[in-house]
């Protein structure tokens, strides 16, 4: 018997019983278009994540005390600006390096207050990160070295203090003390849950003062390309440690948490899909089920064929692609509405989706080596039966 | 899908082998006139006779030649002899009634001279070839090609089409979609059915679909047609209409018919009557020229 015969066969009899080849399909087309969405959901959020990370900037090693790791608990920081300045000396190019503390206080247009991450920096911030201006200027040299009470506000700091209004020259009071506002950011969305739009950038002298510790939170450095990225952290870091015996420091860069952060959302996909394919899975045991009970029921047109000259191959192939057919279409309809899924998550919640298209070949692929491995089962058992016994049957 | 393909089954020498296979009973061919012909030996043999056909040859060609046959069932531990060793040789163009009491073997010898079953004991040779050295495809080609065979209770595949029933068995022999039909239509004008050509099983009589049935066993050419009581599921008119189309089938065309059958008038036909009785033959009796 030829394949294209056998073929037309097996969709006589998927088209015979239709209701139960669509709800067996069903399973498949579940698994699959799961398959497809999850893998699509947890591509986007790496996509996404990645791409925050490299909007920071290029070539950023950020130094802080301690030991950096997920989860690992913030130590209490001893840099001050002198180190601020050993850095610099190491470096090379003080332009290249620059500082934050942060502090959460809260920022009072008259009537109107918002809490705001307060970060004290300098000058050099703009040379190292991502951080273009709508408004306004930068802060200055002068405006660190004379401890100015200035200000460049977040864009949604800005929009919910000042509204439509140019805030360039206004006033602005963090936790009392009256700041005038030279600067307005662009939008820069959100890094590591961090609302850059919601911080207020002031002179890290000033903001030592406000907060009245000499301290510092950490130091970013900007490298010169890919390539001097290495060199400079391990020069940093182990500088530090000798100015400061016994005491750890680390550097992280772009690279490292991409790494980090990849790995995690890439097992987190990895899940993801397994969980997926447990319900393809599923839906497989129900096409094995479901192609049992054909035989079962089919005993007698088995039993005839087989007088009628159809050899145990005929058979069995006649059964197998009405298994593969079954869950192959259950797996290209599960791919229509797993594309069309992410599709519409990605349009409609803030869920980033991304199609990629080994989750689409191996969804299908899978779905067809469902139905092959729980086809053979059933085939074999049709292809086996004995003519007369079945031919005898009810 | 329009033409006959490639896919013609090598084991015993596609469909013209039968066809040919009557010629080799000539003296000369090694193994005498009761030559014990192996698959090859007919393949061989091809060549020879082209469009002979074994009826009209003075020497009678074996169809089935059984030696000894016995057929056991297994149930439950006991053991159940069906045939208990039949010996018989049934030749091309013959008219054969198998009658016997219920139970006695006749449909398990009709399964085992249609390859549905094989033998526990004993020798069967269909056309020339010893079944046992055939494997499943062996078997399931020799079903196809050799025998036709019509059962009591008609089985016909209720979904389908009177002309796709009857043009099924060529769907394994790998004939084209286009020539399959007109042969299926062709088998269906010889049996009086070509304005039901569309019709399902539900749709016809059971003499109709009982004629289907016999169709589908024509339809492939075979040199033999085994009908297990053809007319058990029929009124008296319907079991004639049916009697009469094998008989013309065997007067005309020259195909063996065996028959089993409970009916006297039925058995009469035949020009040979097998007694079977607890799995043995009882009596083989001929009459008529
Ligand atoms: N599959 C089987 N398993 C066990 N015993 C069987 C099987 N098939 C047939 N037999 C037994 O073999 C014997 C012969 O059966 P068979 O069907 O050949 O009889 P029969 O002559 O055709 O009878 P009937 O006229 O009733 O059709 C019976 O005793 C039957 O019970
Ligand atoms: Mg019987």
């Amino acid at each position: 018997m030829r394949t294209a015969e056998a073929l037309r066969m097996a969709l006589e009899a998927l088209r015979v019983n239709r209701l139960r080849s669509a709800l067996t399909m069903f399973g498949v087309v579940i698994g699959v278009s799961a398959v497809v969405i999850l893998v699509a959901i947890g591509t986007g959020a790496k996509e996404a994540v990645e791409k925050e990370i490299a909007g920071l900037g290029s070539n950023i090693i950020l130094v802080v005390p301690g030991q950096v790791g997920l989860g690992a608990a913030p130590t209490q920081s001893r840099l001050d600006l002198t180190d601020v300045a050993f850095v610099r000396r190491v470096v090379g190019d003080p332009a290249k390096v620059t500082v934050a503390v942060n502090s959460g206080e809260s920022v009072r247009v008259g009537r109107t207050e918002v809490f705001a991450t307060v970060t004290g920096t300098d000058e050099n911030l703009p040379n190292i990160f991502e951080r273009p201006l709508r408004r306004g200027r930068y802060l200055s040299g002068t405006d660190v070295d004379t401890r100015r009470r200035v200000a460049v506000l977040g864009s949604e700091v800005g929009a919910k203090l000042f509204g439509d209004v140019d805030p360039i020259g206004r006033q602005v009071t963090i936790s009392g003390v009256r700041f005038r506002v030279i600067g307005l950011y662009e939008p820069v969305g959100a890094t590591f849950g961090v609302a850059r739009d919601q911080e207020v950038h002031v002179p890290v002298t000033t903001a030592q003062r406000l907060i009245g510790l000499p301290r510092i939170n950490g130091i970013a450095v900007g490298a010169s390309g890919p390539d001097e990225i290495e060199p400079l952290r391990l020069r940093v870091v182990q500088g530090l440690s000798e100015r400061y015996p016994g005491e750890r420091f680390s550097a992280v860069t772009q690279t490292q948490l991409l790494g980090t952060i990849g790995s995690v959302l890439g097992m987190l996909t990895g899940v993801l899909a397994a969980i997926a394919g447990i319900s393809l899975l599923v839906g497989g045991v129900g096409v094995s089920n479901i192609m049992l009970v054909s035989v079962r029921e089919r005993t007698r047109e088995i039993g005839l064929r087989k007088a009628l000259g159809a050899r145990q191959r005929d058979v069995l192939g006649q059964f197998l692609i009405e298994a593969v057919l079954l869950t192959t279409i259950g797996g290209v309809i599960g791919i229509l509405i797993g594309v069309g899924g992410s599709l519409l998550i990605q349009a409609v919640s803030p869920v980033p989706a991304a199609i990629t298209w080994w989750s689409i070949a191996l969804a299908f692929g899978v779905s067809a080596g469902v139905g092959v491995f729980f086809g053979v089962a059933p085939a074999r058992r049709a292809a086996r039966l004995d003519p007369v016994i079945a031919l005898r049957a009810e | 899908m329009t033409t006959d393909g490639p896919e013609a089954r090598d084991t015993a020498g596609g469909p013209e082998a039968h066809r040919t296979a009557g010629g080799t009973e000539t003296p000369g061919t090694a193994g005498g006139p009761e030559a014990h012909r192996t698959a090859d030996g007919a393949q061989a043999s091809e060549t020879e006779a082209s469009g002979s056909v074994g009826e009209t040859a003075g020497a009678r060609v074996a169809a089935f030649e059984a030696v000894d046959l016995t057929r056991s069932y297994r149930l439950e531990g006991v053991s159940v002899d069906a045939l208990r060793g039949v010996s018989l040789r049934i030749d091309q163009g013959e008219f054969v009634a198998i009658l016997g009491p219920s139970g006695s073997g006749k449909s398990t010898l009709m399964h085992l001279l249609g390859c549905l079953d094989r033998p526990t004991s004993g020798t069967l040779r269909v056309n020339g070839t010893d079944v046992a050295t055939l494997d499943d495809a062996g078997l399931a080609e020799l079903r196809n090609q050799a025998v036709g065979f019509v059962f009591q209770s008609f089985h016909l595949l209720g979904r389908t089409s009177a002309l796709e029933n009857v043009a099924l068995p060529l769907v394994y022999r790998g004939v084209g979609r286009s020539e399959r039909r007109e042969r299926a239509r062709r088998a269906l004008s010889a049996v009086g059915l070509a304005h039901r050509l569309d019709h399902r099983p539900s749709q016809m009589s059971g003499g109709e679909q009982q004629r289907v049935a016999i169709a589908r066993a024509l339809v492939g050419d075979p040199k033999v047609v085994l009908a297990d009581e053809p007319t058990g599921n029929l009124d008296s008119r319907n079991g004639q209409e049916v009697m009469g189309i094998l008989a013309e089938l065997n007067a005309v065309r020259g195909v063996a018919v065996v028959l089993v059958t409970h009916e006297r008038e039925v058995a009469d036909l035949a020009r040979r009557r097998i007694h079977v009785r607890d799995g043995l033959v009882e009596l083989d009796e001929r009459s008529g020229p």
